[in-house]
């Protein structure tokens, strides 16, 4: 089986089943679902390789990332959807915000 | 230091606005509402997209809109004319288009067939020798005037509209001439059904009074600063309908990790392109050439708001469902990305913006309760709030019959 993400980045693969998603929805959905805990552990497993990941990344066009660098992406895109959960409120979902839920995502805005 | 006049420097600039307390009862009143409808939005030009989303011959997009209890189809032709119609087969007035939008070479009604042309025109009839008198000519699907605008599609349910989309925009039409609208696109798309009315959910887009409260976890430290605590706007622009303001820009601001990320890749909404030179900015922003500008509000009457950064900008429109129930539609442009770098960094921007809107829309039914309860009749405003003063009045003016357009 190929390695699920490139050989640099291979000590994010823990991350990969709760992080690598698609769509801002269940990137949302699932920083809303989590422990302060669960996301203070992905920020700052990944904060210190954005940096590296995102040069990596640019290596390849948007819309052809290899699997495992699309993989990588996608943990990038939930680094910054947990950004403000660890820097702003210090918990996963602002309390008192309004209600989620009732907040549509529609998707494909565009990618 | 400064004089209690330099302070309430707004109502000094606009005296004709006064400084009275503004009523209750346009945000609570059906009947109100009712002549809102009537008297506004049946008769004024409204924004309902851009010419990207329909930027091949046979593009469409459906938009339904309660506020003037219609659909609309709206599509591009064979001669690369922007069309809108009411989306109504005009046999027995079956709703014409289904889906939300796509690509068609023309419209055929679920009902009996009945088959219509990019440009409105009826095409074809089964079993047309079955009818009386017959013209397919004289079917074709009803008209709704349509100009374009920077890029912005506008309607008129107004067959024949007293004023073209270049007099209604007036002063504001050749102000973002060179702004690079046509370049940028969507990254995000938001929506909500708030238990508000819409001169409510308007007004909290247009004064940065509530800045430091509501947005004391997010964007308050960049929206104010030691020499300016309380977000007092840089500038302001009355119009006879419409309206626009500056918004400060703390030169203090001191970006969190992610954002730092963000902007190494491409502009932010918070920082734009980065520069500090505001001699030269993107044409139609910062008409005062503040150093501490952060964004143009620009209202455009009645249900638009456009947002205008360095690099960015945002748009808000919003449909009155009932008097106290109203549709939202955001969304975020910005350069189509050129590398997964320039994605990731992006993501920033649209994660804080979503979640500094969530803190907006936070307040918005407990206002509309309190107000439905009747427990008080008028709201202070204060200076930093003339855009809302000035919404009021001018919504105030055409719902009492007051400005000259409506007089027929």
């Amino acid at each position: 089986m190929a390695s699920p993400l490139p050989q640099q980045f291979q000590e994010l693969a823990a991350f990969i089943d709760k992080w690598s998603l698609a769509t801002e929805r269940e990137r949302n959905a699932c920083r809303r679902a989590s422990t302060m805990e669960e996301i203070q552990q992905f920020y700052d497993a990944m904060l210190p390789r954005m940096n590296g990941l995102i040069e990596y990344l640019n290596q390849y066009p948007l819309d052809a990332l290899p699997e495992d660098a699309e993989r990588l992406f996608y943990l990038a895109l939930s680094f910054m959807e947990v950004s403000p959960a660890v820097e702003l409120f210090r918990e996963p979902d602002e309390s008192g915000a309004f209600d989620a839920a009732r907040f549509v995502i529609v998707e494909p805005a565009i990618v | 230091m400064k004089s209690f006049s330099l302070q309430q420097r707004w109502a000094n600039k606009y005296p004709e606005l006064g400084t009275e307390p503004i009523p209750v009862e346009p945000n609570i009143s059906p009947e109100y509402f009712e002549r809102e409808r009537e008297r506004i939005f049946k008769r004024t030009w409204l924004n309902i997209g851009r010419v990207e989303e329909i930027s091949e011959a046979g593009d469409y997009f459906v938009k339904d809109l309660a506020t003037l209890k219609t659909s609309l189809l709206v599509v591009r032709g064979r001669d690369g004319i922007v069309r809108a119609f009411h989306n109504v087969c005009r046999h027995r007035g079956n709703k014409l288009a289904r889906s939300c939008g796509g690509g068609t070479r023309g419209f055929i009604c679920g009902f009996h067939g009945w088959t219509y042309d990019l440009a409105g025109n009826l095409v074809r009839v089964p079993d047309e020798e079955q009818f009386f008198n017959f013209e397919k000519s004289a079917y074709g699907l009803t008209p709704v005037a349509t100009e374009v605008w920077e890029g912005f599609i506008f309607i008129n349910l107004v067959a024949d509209p007293a004023e073209t989309l270049r007099e209604f925009i007036g002063e504001l039409f050749d102000q973002f001439l060179g702004y690079p609208f046509s370049k940028l696109r969507p990254i995000v798309n938001y929506s909500a059904v708030v238990g508000v009315n819409w001169k409510i959910f308007m007004e909290i887009f247009q004064e940065c009074y509530h800045v430091p409260n509501i947005h004391r976890s997010s964007v308050a430290e960049i929206g104010t600063g030691k020499d300016n605590p309380f977000g007092h706007l840089l500038s302001t622009r009355l119009f006879r309908r419409h309206r626009s303001a500056s918004v400060y820009y703390n030169p203090e601001h001191q970006p969190t990790a992610a954002e730092s990320l963000a902007f190494r890749y491409g502009p932010t909404i918070l920082q734009g392109t980065g520069t500090d030179d505001f001699t030269e900015p993107l044409p139609g922003i910062n008409p005062d050439r503040s150093s501490k500008w952060g964004f143009d509000i620009n209202v455009i009457f009645p249900n638009f708001i456009l947002d205008l950064a360095n690099g960015s900008y945002w748009t808000q429109t919003f449909w009155p469902i009932a008097v106290d129930r109203t549709l939202w539609e955001v969304k975020l442009y910005m350069d189509p990305p050129k590398n997964p770098g320039e994605r990731i960094g992006q993501e920033f921007s649209k994660v804080l913006m979503r979640d500094a809107f969530r803190e907006d829309l936070s307040q918005l039914e407990n206002i509309q309760a309190n107000m439905n309860s009747g427990t008080f009749t008028h709201t202070p405003l204060s200076d930093q709030e003339i855009l809302v003063r000035h919404a009021y009045k001018v919504v105030d003016d055409l719902v009492e019959a007051r400005l000259s357009e409506i007089e027929e």
